[in-house]
């Protein structure tokens, strides 16, 4: 059986096509819309990756970055950032939060799949 | 910024490719061929932004289609910059305008780009549960469209004006969407609390 991913994205189309692209790599997908549903998620549901948005309502992706760090049972889980921000200085934040990656939207493909196996080992 | 006369506001220009986002009262204007332009607004802050983009090869209007990709990125864009501002994606409301016939290469093309593009922004919309207030889309006439994002009015008329200029621009952009598709851009942390075995990657 294929890894489980949580995707955390407040857009349903975002979501939906990381959905349809990791599910012909043979991933099974789990998805929450803010960070506050993403850790909620995954106290619930074990998930071999995260890949999450950064602007998000409620809480955004590197505060539940954060807290996922400091979370016993979820503190090593892989994360994996995909937004627009290419800043440098919000991609050192994102590092600083304890990020594994940062994937600059848009992207491609097999780009993505490609990441997600190396950080899957 | 120019200022338009006949209002009396500040009027920002924006080109295939580019957006703008305001909560002044100022005007966001553009020109459109093949391209797509959806105004979104907020009455409640009041704000909102106006974007112009295209599909980068669009055999499919699917939002799930490679190219409906870059649709949703041009969407995400204009509304991370709106909830910046304070916006509220659940009161989030839409205009759209575009997608008239007159690139030149269609005739090449096996698929129809403009149907493709129209199709994709109400797929987009309807997933994303985004009410659309009015459109203006298909034909073959550039629109030339003024919004007045504290408002949501959207003042909007056909011209025959600058034709081939604007089939140029809008070529130009749509091709470099297709060269720019498979850059992406990814980086892997190197260290102890970044969960992977990451390696230092930047293409």
């Amino acid at each position: 059986m294929g890894a489980t991913i949580l995707i955390v994205d407040d857009s349903v189309s975002i979501r939906q096509s990381v959905r349809f692209i990791l599910e012909q790599s043979g991933y099974t997908v789990a998805e929450a819309a803010d960070g506050q549903e993403g850790l909620k998620r995954l106290g619930e549901q074990k998930a071999d990756l995260v890949i999450t948005d950064v602007n998000m309502p409620n809480m955004d992706g590197l505060t539940m970055v954060r807290k996922i760090r400091e979370t016993d049972g979820i503190k090593f889980v892989p994360i994996l950032v995909l937004t627009t921000e290419s800043q440098g200085s919000v991609i050192e934040d994102g590092k600083k939060a304890g990020a594994t990656g940062w994937i600059v939207k848009p992207f491609n493909d097999e780009k993505l799949v490609e990441t997600i196996k190396k950080v899957l080992g | 910024m120019t200022k338009n006369l006949k209002f009396g506001l500040p009027e920002i220009y924006i080109g295939p490719g580019e957006f703008a986002v305001s909560r002044e009262p100022v005007i966001i204007s553009t020109l459109l061929g093949s391209c797509i332009s959806v105004a979104l607004f907020d009455l409640d802050i009041p704000a909102g932004g106006l974007n112009h983009f295209l599909l980068p090869s669009p055999k499919s209007g699917s939002v799930f289609s490679e190219s409906g990709r870059y649709g949703v990125h041009a969407m995400e864009l204009l509304i991370n910059d709106l909830l910046k501002l304070g916006v509220s994606r659940r009161r989030l409301r839409a205009k759209v305008f575009g997608g008239s016939a007159m690139l030149s290469y269609r005739e090449k093309a096996v698929y129809n780009v403009p149907k493709m593009n129209i199709q994709f922004i109400f797929e987009f919309l309807d997933l994303e549960k985004i009410p659309v207030d009015s459109y203006s889309v298909g034909g073959d006439l550039p629109r030339k469209v003024l919004f007045f994002p504290h408002t949501g009015k959207v003042l909007m008329r056909f011209t025959k004006k600058t034709l081939a200029a604007l089939e140029r621009r809008e070529s130009q952009y749509s091709h470099e969407l297709r060269e720019k598709s498979d850059l992406t851009v990814s980086h892997l942390f190197r260290g102890e609390k970044t969960g992977g075995t990451g390696v230092e990657k930047k293409e």
